[in-house]
């Protein structure tokens, strides 16, 4: 597998310590790579990153404060400095409201066991990013007391994007592009581990739903037992859906409502996500016509390999014109069987990499809170 | 089962005498709950509450004269004071402003074929707080020339959710979002004309002319298959109609989302976000079965569902915040039969037992 493997276990500042020596060359590039971005992007330099990253401590401290715990150890396990794990934890906070850029652009899916044809629960997305971070993408499988077992794939040295945990409840992610307010609020990796955290639908919305954030992101969370929910969230209101005959596709628009705050002048930074979502729509669909897990998987495959728009596709690849801060790319592709367990994953586009099955089993976890104190 | 409390006197006085005679001890449980509740929730004393409640009376008096009447006779049949009984009927009005004080409930109507025995339903779970349970009544109120009603209450209380013989069912859940200014008509009275009413023309009159100081979600099912959802606000109202027939409403903004409330609304109870659509999962079913024992069957399942327990459609205490809610009731109207199934608390653990009284009695 050429994705690096990450595997922490035990309290947050041990785990944080794990992470960091294990994750150290990705962690070492994605500085580097951020240094350099946030300069071009948002005409920040690292210094005065670094120098101000820890006026987010105190709101993440009463939001979830282990995870400061788990940057300390990260950061003392890599050789960086805390206040730099702490900047890669920010990083779509810092970057964004650029408006010459593309934002972060991702494809997620879920399907309910009812439009599966071997009626297990799927979802997963193409993660679209700088290409830079093909070589900065890493799988945590994280063991920690008293909360499920997570697996999730991050930039090295975040806390939190997007995964699946042992009680059957996954996140996926896209960026919503939209901005509004400025006051500072709960970086995005700290909400994501938050609801990866969660035991149940109840805890995992209540991370949404009181969090205080600053940028505007689509949310979807899927659940084993065949229940998925798409959260539109924005530092206001949050809008939400259901999926349509089992499935449920989101891009990088708004789609259930525009924010009240924008609403008079709303366009999409990424107009290709209105026929990635169609398309994705469309060829999911057909999952009920399928008859084995073999033959779903490669269904969705075939969905998250779509051509369509090429460059700007489902299936994202760079495009030339752009700039060499702004060239995105697919830069990892997931299909998780909620119902199994299975975590698959494709390093790249997947139009010419195959899907591999992680060595960690979902649900190798606890699945309660009675399990795992057990 | 539930305590029944039957009243039919011709006068409203008279009737709430029977109402405060028979109910006593579950009013003195609601008036020791709502002391307590007050003073934590909004700071209210018992003794400043009752002093504020006539206030209420110069409102009330030009929408519903005879429940007031109705609510001095359950002063003096219980023994309480008229002020606290006032109060009791306006326990929503003087929690709110507390942003975590959303009445949960889940309420399911389903018409047109949505039920495979070709009957007109509706019902809910009744979501409330811990405490609570002991002073749930059953109210059977015959009043002539109005309708009949049967509904469930607590104790003390003129109107919440019920059906009555013109074929007219009403089930409710609060809209935490509060917004305007005023004194306004307190739900109860609200409900109670609704369940009033002849013709859903009067049902819906009602909530369209009234003063309401609260967000509330009340849901209308009429037996000859009609049902509509209406988002009520002090000011404008959401307007839901059912899909194929059913129609589910938890405690979270669907229809519209106030315009007052529009940038920053975010449901404080968003358990709701899953636990109407996981009714409407095992509604859907309810179209495939073929009896009547079946139909209810699947809609008992619906109102039992754990999914996200303890904070699921059949709500348990949650340890982790205080355990504070519970499901206090459940209910099932079949419209067409006239039949009143009540739980009496989780129906996962109780189930649905029919009422002695048919709707059309």
């Amino acid at each position: 597998m050429r994705i690096p493997l990450i595997e922490i276990a035990g309290p947050p500042r041990d785990r944080g310590r794990q992470y960091g020596e294990q994750a150290r060359e990705q962690i070492e590039r994605s500085i580097a790579w951020y240094r350099e971005q946030f300069v071009a992007t948002a005409s920040l330099r690292w210094e005065d990153v670094t120098a101000n990253a820890r006026r987010w401590e105190p709101l993440v401290e009463a939001y979830l404060p282990d995870a400061l715990e788990e940057m300390r150890g990260i950061a003392e396990g890599s050789g960086a400095s805390y206040e730099e794990i702490l900047a890669l934890n920010g990083r779509g906070e810092l970057s964004s409201g650029n408006p010459f850029l593309e934002e972060e652009e991702c494809s997620s899916y879920s399907i309910l066991p009812e439009a599966s044809g071997d009626g297990h629960a799927y979802c997963g997305q193409n993660w679209d990013w700088r290409s830079a971070v093909l070589d900065t993408v890493v799988m945590v499988r994280v063991e920690q007391p008293g909360r499920p077992t997570i697996v999730m794939q991050v930039e090295a040295g975040q806390v939190g994007r997007q995964g699946a945990n042992s009680a059957g409840i996954a996140l996926n992610a896209n960026g919503l592009g939209a901005r509004f307010g400025n006051a500072l609020g709960i970086p995005q990796p700290y909400i994501r581990r938050k609801i990866l955290d969660a035991w149940d639908l109840n805890e995992a919305l209540e991370a949404i739903f009181r969090s205080r954030q600053s940028l505007c992101t689509n949310l979807l969370l899927s659940h084993r037992d065949g229940f998925a929910i798409d959260l539109e969230t924005t530092p206001g209101r949050h809008g939400w859906g259901y999926p349509k005959d089992g499935v449920l596709v989101h891009t990088n628009h708004f789609r259930y409502f525009v924010p009240k705050q924008i609403e008079g002048t709303y366009r999409l930074v990424s107009p290709d996500s209105l026929y990635r979502a169609d398309r994705l729509e469309r060829a999911l669909a057909r999952s009920r016509e399928t008859a084995t897990s073999v033959a779903m998987r490669a269904l969705i495959r075939e969905a998250l390999s779509d051509h369509f728009g090429y460059p700007s596709s489902v299936c994202n690849h760079p495009n030339p014109s752009d700039p060499w801060y702004d060239q995105n790319e697919t830069v990892a592709s997931s299909i998780v069987d909620l119902t199994t367990g299975e975590y698959w994953i494709a390093h790249g586009n997947p139009c010419r990499n195959e899907y591999e099955l992680l060595p960690w089993n979902l649900y190798d976890g606890a699945a309660t809170p009675a399990a795992a104190a057990a | 089962m539930l305590p029944l409390v039957e009243i039919d006197a011709a006068a409203p006085r008279e009737r709430g005498r029977q109402y405060g005679e028979q109910a006593r001890a579950q009013i003195a449980a609601s008036v020791e709950f709502y002391k307590r509740e007050f003073e934590l929730k909004s700071g209210l004393g018992w003794a400043e509450v009752t002093r504020r409640a006539p206030q209420w009376v110069p409102v009330i008096e030009p929408f519903h004269a005879d429940a007031l009447e109705e609510v001095r006779g359950i002063a003096e049949g219980s023994g309480f004071r008229f002020e606290e009984i006032l109060a009791l009927n306006g326990r929503g009005e003087l929690r709110a402003g507390n942003p975590f004080a959303a009445d949960g409930c889940t309420s399911f109507s389903l018409t047109n074929g949505a039920a495979g025995d070709g009957h007109v339903y509706c019902g809910q779970t009744w979501d409330w707080r811990v405490g609570t349970k002991e002073s749930i009544v059953l109210l059977r109120v015959v009043q002539e020339p109005k309708p009949t009603i049967l509904m469930q209450v607590e104790a003390g209380q003129i109107g919440r959710h019920g059906a009555n013989s013109a074929g007219i069912g009403l089930n409710a859940n609060g809209l935490e979002a509060q917004f305007g200014f005023g004194l306004g008509v307190p739900a109860p009275y609200i409900r109670r004309r609704i369940l009033d009413s002849h013709t859903m023309h009067e049902a819906l009159t009602v909530v369209m002319t009234v003063k309401q100081a609260l967000c509330s979600n009340l849901l209308f099912t009429h037996r000859d298959g009609y049902c509509v959802d209406l988002e009520t606000t002090p000011e404008r109202h959401g307007v839901l109609e059912p899909v194929d027939g059913m129609l589910v409403h938890a405690n979270a903004f669907l229809a519209h989302v106030p315009p007052q409330i529009e940038e920053t609304y975010r449901p404080s109870s968003f358990d709701s976000l899953f636990r109407a659509p996981r009714v409407e999962q095992h509604l859907r079913r309810a179209r495939e079965t073929r009896s009547t024992d079946e139909t209810r069957r699947v809609i008992a399942e619906a109102l039992s569902d754990h999914f996200a327990y303890p904070n699921s459609v059949c709500t348990h205490p949650d340890p982790r915040d205080g355990g504070r809610w519970e499901t206090v009731a459940a209910v099932i109207v079949d419209l067409t039969a006239g039949d009143y199934l009540v739980s009496p608390g989780n129906p996962c653990e109780h189930g649905f037992e029919p009422l002695p009284w048919n709707l059309y009695a």
